[in-house]
């Protein structure tokens, strides 16, 4: 009773809209870039195209984190404060004791992990929402910057040379954090789409009782989504602080906002489902934008707010296209 | 399951019943003993005060709680009133101007929020948290970031006064409680509320107006949020950016903590008093005992994790947000 | 008209995509009476009884209240005309008392607040006068037995004061001296407030017990209506079933097998509090056993208790004479058992994925490499393949299998475990909300693993499809086997007889 034919019907029949609305918004971002570079004419120079590119790898590889999470149905507050509580446990006796920069690293991301140990026990075992779990050990994330930075006192100075390469050296040409996120978002995007641990998350995330009955160890995976969060948080802090030269307990809670707004746009404007390819069309789409607006001459609180408004949108679009597909089938 | 393991059941349940009434009662003696700051007689007066704006504020989201959704806007929203309040004052207007205006936003963003969540059916946490980061940047753009001082108001008798010795706080705050308590607890519309939140199909059966209640306990949670923010801002003589925003954890803790008391795991307005009395024990043993004030916040996430934990009902599915 | 129906349908017609519909069906009702409706699985009950609720709307035919046609009543309405419905689940507030759950939505007010004293003296008054000394109404509901919570939940609709009221099943949960107090309390009722009662049951004695007339359906027609006292058990039974009585083995999908050699599972004294009581029983390689029964049989928990999804208080599982202590779907994966679970959309297909990767779910280190990528193009062969041989009707493997017919997201499903090797099958009503074309393709499906030599067992409702796919049948009645049958020598009258309480 099959009747598969040509790849090309395969592809149609699957998913046709898809590529409409991937052509249509990629068209849109486009018009974007064109509007911006005429407005203010440095917009499409090298220098300003390598810097947004490399802000949006940065954001890059903390959504890549909450991405995982998204799948597997939650969602992870606490990654803007592991990001910053991995830097601060990194760095802190490296600078001021003379720990080996290795050993610091391999702390830091153990904090980190901790923490994303702790959010998976609560969500996966302990039957606590995700939201609340991650509000909880944000929190906690935060007094131990502080704790561990006696009462926050900022690094500014003594960062070992091999760190600092990290945020502001280049490979070929290419700065630092675009080669991390590059080799990070390879790794996961074969995570995801090409091994069974991402059949296993996504089945988790989308009906936890036919993954459990098929066998699927629900619990073991969302633990496991909530770690990598954390330790790709906790890889981003590193590179912020090195790329900026200065670390402190605030480092890395922007990302909170971003991360959640970029995973959410990937879905909403690419992909229709939370996917790592939709997460990095988000993040340029954001850097982009954002680094168009305050180069017209946007304030900065301005804009937060429109991020915000941004995120409630994309709340919007979900909805709608879920009650457009539901009268579809009635 | 009955016979030889019931006297056992009935030991858990007792713990389950007065678990965190003993915990706080435990948390007192043993602050007590620990710092003779902690037992003076003034500062236990002193606890009772700096509990109620943040009950106040507890009460708001309790409300919320109760009709079965969450809110985790409350720290901007907070923020938002807190500035234009404070800003106001500071431009010359009447404090009741001021406080209208603060009113009004309050009412505005749990507005939106009700809408989203009540009638567009959103999941609440995505919904509150994007409020949350809207209105964190209007109370941004609106302070600049400056702290907003009151000096030398009348208005600061609310906070300094005391009608027969009991301080003007601790009677507001005493009577929001009231009013809430037999709201929720004794009329039609709280009790409606409570089946709201806890069976929607029971409330559909009596033909409860499920989204029109949900809506109407956004509207009072901002009118508390702006209540409460206005007299924590009074307290401190001012409005710092982003204060509001510190009390998100401590609130979100006292209504975990309120589920747990009395064993019912459900939202209740008895529960929010206990809470604000150990959220504010804590603190102020903190700061009596001179721990350093980050110890305040890593314990604050402890208490919240431990509080959810126990608060949880059915541990069989994991929950989930309708976010793919 | 002249007939004093307080509630009646006529000619009333309901068609879903291709399963059993309701062909003019009418019956009356009349004013005080305690009417049972009875019928088979899938005869037609229940979709009339939703039709009369308002969840469905009929395709044909009116109901009439009192001679007023209340087609356009809504589930809101239906219950302001005066029609109170009990169904299975209980719709209960847990953590309020049983007085604010019977009372919920009219309290008594003074002033602004609820008066809980007038409320627990109504609540009180409203439950003594149904069945005195039972429920002390300040209560909490959740401390409440189960059967007590289905008394609150009576009381509750009877505080409304209908014209009618509807049980469905309602001793389902009780014992033999709560049912005869629910009884008592019924002819009371009766007695004192002139109500008219709907009653739907499987169980034999509870029918004769309180009913004054019975309606059967069968295959969604109406057999007739009776008079209790004029009609034997043995009447009934044959209404209900029809006049073929004649080759039970009519259709059989093969002959029934002997029972060569080991059992392949042994289920040996398995209890589960409130449950299931002493439950045993063989399957032998290539064997299809079923488990049939009817509401509250406690089939599903069977399954669940064999697989490990519920623990179970005593007993024992083996697998080729070991015993095994199974937790759940993946151990039993491991030990080669595998179960195609009830309610498809929620346990048993990911909405959101393709036939392909939820068919590839349960196996997947199949088709993954060394190097822990999933080969795509084997992947995609193997599901092909699987979908060619199960017939399922789609244009590729990579389409949604949310938009795939119910049939053959069933289909998916058992395609799933046929691509891994395990020995015993369950299958948990495999063929509900499935047309008549798909179930025989299922049929088939099963009867082609059984010659494969896997032990099967399939747990259904429905006496017919038992009979027509099983070597033996278990009939189950409150979570007991009330016997095991041979096909050949089976009897669907017997069987129901079973099925609905009677002594073997």
């Amino acid at each position: 009773m099959n009747t598969i034919t040509s790849r090309a019907d395969v592809r149609a029949a699957a998913r046709p809209r898809d590529f409409l609305q991937r052509a249509a918004v990629s068209l849109f971002f486009l018009i974007m870039i064109v509007v911006f570079e005429i407005i203010s004419r440095k917009y499409l120079s090298l220098e300003n195209i390598k810097s947004i590119v490399t802000q949006a790898s940065m954001l890059g590889i903390i959504a890549c984190g909450m991405t995982v999470v998204m799948m597997t149905g939650g969602a992870d507050m606490s990654v803007g404060s592991v990001a910053g509580l991995t830097a601060i446990c990194g760095l802190w006796f490296v600078v001021n004791d003379g720990l080996p920069l290795p050993v610091g690293i391999a702390l830091g991301l153990a904090a980190g992990a901790a923490i994303g140990f702790i959010n998976g026990l609560c969500v996966s075992r302990l039957g606590i929402a995700p939201f609340v779990a991650t509000l909880g050990t944000m929190f906690l994330g935060q007094g131990l910057q502080y704790m561990v930075s006696e009462g926050g006192m900022a690094l500014s100075y003594g960062f070992p040379k091999e760190y600092l390469f990290l945020g502001t050296g280049n490979v070929a040409g290419v700065p630092m954090p675009i080669v991390v996120f590059a080799l990070i978002f390879a790794v996961m995007l074969f995570l995801t789409e090409s091994s069974p641990v991402g059949r296993y998350l996504k089945a988790t995330g989308c009906n936890q009782f036919a993954a459990e009955l098929s066998g699927v160890k629900i619990r073991k995976y969302t633990l496991i989504s909530y770690v990598l969060s954390a330790l790709l948080a906790g890889v981003l802090g590193l590179i912020l602080g090195a790329s900026q030269q200065y670390i402190s307990p605030t480092l890395g809670d922007s990302f909170l906002m971003d991360s959640l707004i970029v995973a959410l746009l990937g879905k909403a404007l690419f992909d229709e489902r939370i996917s790592m390819q939709g997460t990095l069309f988000g993040a340029l789409f954001l850097r982009f934008f954002e680094n168009g607006l305050s180069m017209v001459g946007m304030p900065v609180t301005v804009l937060n707010i429109l991020k915000g408004a941004l995120l409630v949108g994309i709340l919007l679009i979900n909805l709608a296209r879920k009650r457009r597909a539901e009268r579809r089938a009635t | 399951m009955k016979g030889a393991s019931s006297s056992r059941s009935t030991a858990l349940a007792q713990l389950d019943k007065y678990g965190s009434i003993a915990a706080f009662a435990l948390l007192i003696i043993a602050f007590s003993a620990i710092s003779e700051h902690f037992r003076a007689g003034s500062n236990y007066m002193n606890i009772i005060v700096q509990a109620a704006p943040l009950m106040i504020i507890a009460l708001g989201v309790n409300f919320i709680n109760m009709a079965g959704e969450s809110d985790l806007s409350l720290g901007g929203v907070i923020g938002v009133c807190a500035s234009l309040f404070c800003g106001l004052i500071g431009k010359g207007a009447s404090p009741l101007a001021a406080a209208a205006v603060a009113v009004a936003a309050g009412l505005a963003f749990a507005a939106v929020d009700g809408l989203m969540v009540a009638y567009a059916g959103l999941s609440s946490f995505i919904v509150t948290i994007s409020i949350m980061f809207l209105s964190m940047g209007v109370e941004m753009t609106y302070s600049k970031g400056a702290s907003l001082w009151i000096r030398d108001n009348p208005i600061l008798v609310i906070v300094n006064g005391s009608i027969l010795g009991v301080p003007n706080l601790v009677v507001i705050a005493l009577a929001l409680f009231a009013a809430s308590y037999i709201l929720m607890h004794k009329t039609k519309l709280g009790v409606h509320v409570q089946a709201v939140g806890q069976s929607t199909d029971a409330a559909r059966y009596a033909g409860i107006p499920i989204k029109r209640l949900k809506f109407l306990m956004f509207l009072l949670g901002g009118l508390f949020y702006a209540l409460g923010g206005m007299l924590n801002s009074l307290r401190s003589s001012g409005s710092i950016i982003y204060s509001g925003q510190k009390l998100l954890l401590p609130a979100l803790a006292i209504t975990f903590i309120g589920k747990t008391v009395l064993g019912s795991k459900k939202s209740n307005v008895p529960g929010i008093l206990v809470g604000a009395l150990m959220m504010s024990a804590i603190n102020n043993a903190f700061t009596m005992l001179g721990v350093s004030f980050y110890f305040t916040t890593i314990v604050q996430g402890l208490v919240l994790l431990i509080a959810a934990g126990f608060s949880v009902g059915n541990r069989k599915t994991i929950l989930q947000e309708d976010l793919r | 008209m002249g007939n004093n129906y307080l509630l009646e349908f006529k000619d009333i017609c309901k068609r879903f995509p291709g399963v059993r519909a309701l062909s003019n069906v009418s019956l009356g009702i009349r004013k005080g009476e305690i009417h049972a409706l009875m019928g088979a699985n899938g005869a037609g009950k229940s979709t009339l009884i939703k039709i009369l609720a308002r969840v469905y709307s009929q395709d044909g035919g009116e109901i009439l209240l009192d001679g007023k046609d209340i087609s356009r009543a809504t589930t809101e309405t239906i219950r302001d005309l005066g029609v109170e419905f009990i169904f299975q689940e209980l719709e209960l507030v847990q953590d309020f008392s049983a007085a604010q759950n019977i009372l919920i939505g009219v309290e008594p007010t003074k002033g602004l607040v609820i008066d809980r004293n007038r409320m627990l003296r109504e609540a009180q008054a409203a439950m003594d006068a149904f069945m005195p000394e039972t429920v002390d109404v300040s209560s909490s509901v959740s401390s409440l037995s189960v059967a007590k919570q289905q008394m609150v939940c009576i009381v509750r609709a009877l505080y409304r004061d209908p014209k009618i009221l509807v049980l469905d099943e309602p001793t389902s949960r009780l014992s033999a001296t709560e049912t005869e107090a629910l009884f008592a309390a019924i002819r009371r009722l009766r007695r004192e407030r002139g109500i008219t009662v709907i009653y739907i049951s499987h169980r034999m004695e509870d029918i004769y017990a309180i009913c004054d007339r019975v309606s059967i359906l069968r295959d969604g027609e109406m057999v007739g209506s009776y008079a209790l006292e004029e009609l034997s058990r043995q009447d009934i039974v044959y209404k209900m079933v029809g006049e073929d009585i004649a080759s039970p083995s009519r259709g059989r999908v093969a002959g029934a097998r002997a029972q060569e050699g080991k059992p392949k599972l042994s289920v040996a004294g398995l209890c589960l509090e409130r449950h299931l009581r002493d439950v045993s029983f063989d399957v032998y390689p290539g064997e299809v056993f079923v488990l049939t029964g009817s509401v509250g049989s406690q089939k599903t928990e069977l399954i669940e208790s064999i697989i490990g999804i519920r623990k179970a208080d005593r007993g024992t599982v083996r697998i080729d004479g070991k015993e095994v202590r199974l937790q759940g779907a993946g151990s039993a994966k491991s030990a080669g058992i595998c179960l195609v679970p009830e309610d498809r959309r929620r346990n048993g297909v990911i909405y959101d994925f393709a036939v392909r990767s939820n068919s590839s779910l349960a196996f997947l280190s199949r088709w993954t490499g060394a190097l822990g990528a999933i080969s795509r193009k084997r992947e995609k062969a193997d599901t092909e393949k699987m979908a060619d041989f199960l017939s399922i009707k789609t244009a590729s493997v990579e389409t949604l299998v949310k938009t795939l017919s119910g049939g053959n997201q069933q289909k998916v499903v058992i395609a799933k475990w046929l691509l891994g090797d395990s020995t015993v099958y369950f299958f948990d009503e495999p063929t509900v909300g499935i047309d008549v074309k798909g179930k025989s393709e299922i049929y088939e499906i099963i009867k082609t693993l059984s010659s494969q030599g896997k032990a099967i067992v399939v747990a259904t409702s429905d006496i017919e499809e038992a009979m027509r796919i099983g070597d033996r049948i278990a009939v189950m009645f409150e979570g007991g086997i009330q016997g095991i049958v041979d096909s050949d020598e089976a009897d669907k009258q017997r069987m129901t007889y079973l099925a609905m309480g009677g002594r073997q």
